[in-house]
């Protein structure tokens, strides 16, 4: 169940009302790269055993999502999407974004259950999953403003959240509806050369 | 050593391994927390949740400017002029002079303009982390009444002790507080970039305050929802937990 509540809306008010005091008392400016996420300092294990580090995955650009295998909710649907997202784009996007699947359930979603979800979701190798600690997790989450909780045993409450990061690993997109719209991210892709 | 003795020993250690965790094991400027129950402010479908929260030694005031320039001598990388934009956003100690210079007014004062990343490497140099939320909750829940807070406008919102903390040094000076995993909220806070229709921005919510009528509590959660890990904030500061040892 996905339904949106009074409780929910009136707590957005009370975020944004908030949120619109932190804009007008922060400015942003940065040196190029200095906002990668990449620079966390965080390990991870793909499905296929192979451990992996952030700066890794520089050269490409990146659609990520944050997910969990047991999800009945919106993950499958984001998950397809992509998949059909990565099926469907035009060559000259195709080549320059991967995609990657990370688990916010790392003690119910183990390398071998990731494999089993790669079969099933029939993801090709442009597809990454992603498997780290509970507290690289919850950083990587933080940094991009996807938030998530346990709620009951093997269930998550969880941001509906795909970011695009840029071949340098800075956030260039993020939109809580990619799975009924994708033309936006193939926007952003075409404007974001890949820099190798 | 004759072996009565050896035994008798050993029998004193595994009973001390046995004990529950006591007060004296804390610090100075510690207060001992208790094990207890955290009530997540939010029911989900399967009804209210209690959540068991272990015993923790927990910084009884918010880290001030002092303690944080004594962890930013012997950490460079957290000085304002050498932190990356991806740890802390521009008014990272925005009202320091310089890299070892807090205003000298609020040197004892609460550190804020810090971010999460900063708070929680601070908190890790000194043996311990930022408390999660069920744990923040817990010793600072305590619901007070909003007159009882002239100053701060929503210091009510901002934590005071839980009842059976009310005799402990505990102090909650008026700011908000980091918490470990501030994410966890199911509230957007974000715009600008959430283009899609409110619906789609969650799923596995549900969601019904406990009590509706903690409006301190609805503040809380919803101003964390808010927040993101590289935000330095003018009223947000934080204080640190360790394990009971």
């Amino acid at each position: 169940m996905c339904a949106g509540g009074a409780v929910k809306r009136a707590l957005k008010g009370i975020a944004i009302a908030l949120l619109a005091v932190v804009a007008m008392t922060t400015r942003v400016t940065s040196e190029p790269g200095e906002r990668s996420i990449y620079q966390l300092d965080s390990s991870w294990v793909e499905d296929n055993g192979r451990a992996l580090r952030l700066p890794a995955l520089e050269g490409d650009m990146q659609l990520l999502a944050l997910i969990y295998t047991t999800c009945t909710g919106t993950c499958p649907v984001t998950v397809k999407a992509m998949q059909m997202f990565s099926r469907s784009m035009p060559d000259d996007a195709k080549e320059r974004i991967r995609f990657l699947l990370v688990t916010v359930d790392p003690d119910t979603d183990t390398l071998a259950t990731l494999r089993k979800y790669r079969r099933e979701m029939k993801l090709d190798r442009r597809f990454k999953l992603l498997r780290g600690s509970a507290s690289s997790v919850r950083e990587l989450a933080a940094v991009l403003g996807f938030n998530y909780e346990q709620i009951e045993s093997g269930q998550f409450a969880h941001s509906n959240l795909v970011t695009v990061l840029d071949s340098r690993g800075e956030i260039v997109h993020q939109q809580t509806d990619f799975a009924t719209n994708s033309k936006a991210v193939l926007e952003v892709i075409r404007q974001h050369p890949v820099e190798r | 050593m004759r072996p009565s003795i050896a035994a008798s020993m050993l029998v004193l250690i595994a009973i001390g391994f046995a004990q529950p965790a006591y007060a004296s094991a804390c610090r100075a400027r510690e207060v001992f927390v208790p094990a207890g129950v955290y009530t997540p402010f939010f029911k989900t479908e399967g009804g209210t949740r209690w959540v068991p929260v272990a015993p923790i030694c927990l910084g009884e005031a918010p880290v001030t400017n002092e303690d944080f320039l004594g962890f930013i001598r012997e950490h460079p990388d957290w000085r304002k002029s050498r932190i990356k934009a991806l740890f802390a956003e521009d008014s990272y100690l925005a009202d320091w002079q310089d890299d070892f210079t807090p205003q000298p007014e609020a040197v004892s004062k609460p550190v804020t303009f810090v971010s999460w990343f900063a708070a929680g490497a601070y908190c890790e140099a000194r043996g311990g982390r930022l408390p999660t939320v069920a744990e923040w909750e817990r010793f600072a829940g305590g619901s007070v009444a909003t007159s009882q807070h002239g100053a701060a406008p929503f210091a009510f919102a901002m934590g005071s002790s839980a009842p059976e903390l009310a005799n402990t040094a505990l102090k909650f000076p008026g700011i908000w507080e980091w918490t470990v995993n501030f994410n966890s909220a199911l509230v957007s806070g974000r715009i600008g970039t959430s283009e899609g229709a409110d619906s789609s921005q969650f799923c596995g919510d549900g969601i019904r305050a406990v009590d509706p009528s903690n409006y301190g509590a609805f503040l809380r959660y919803s101003f964390r929802a808010s927040l993101r890990a590289n935000f330095a904030l003018k009223n947000l500061g934080f204080r640190c937990v360790r394990a009971v040892p």
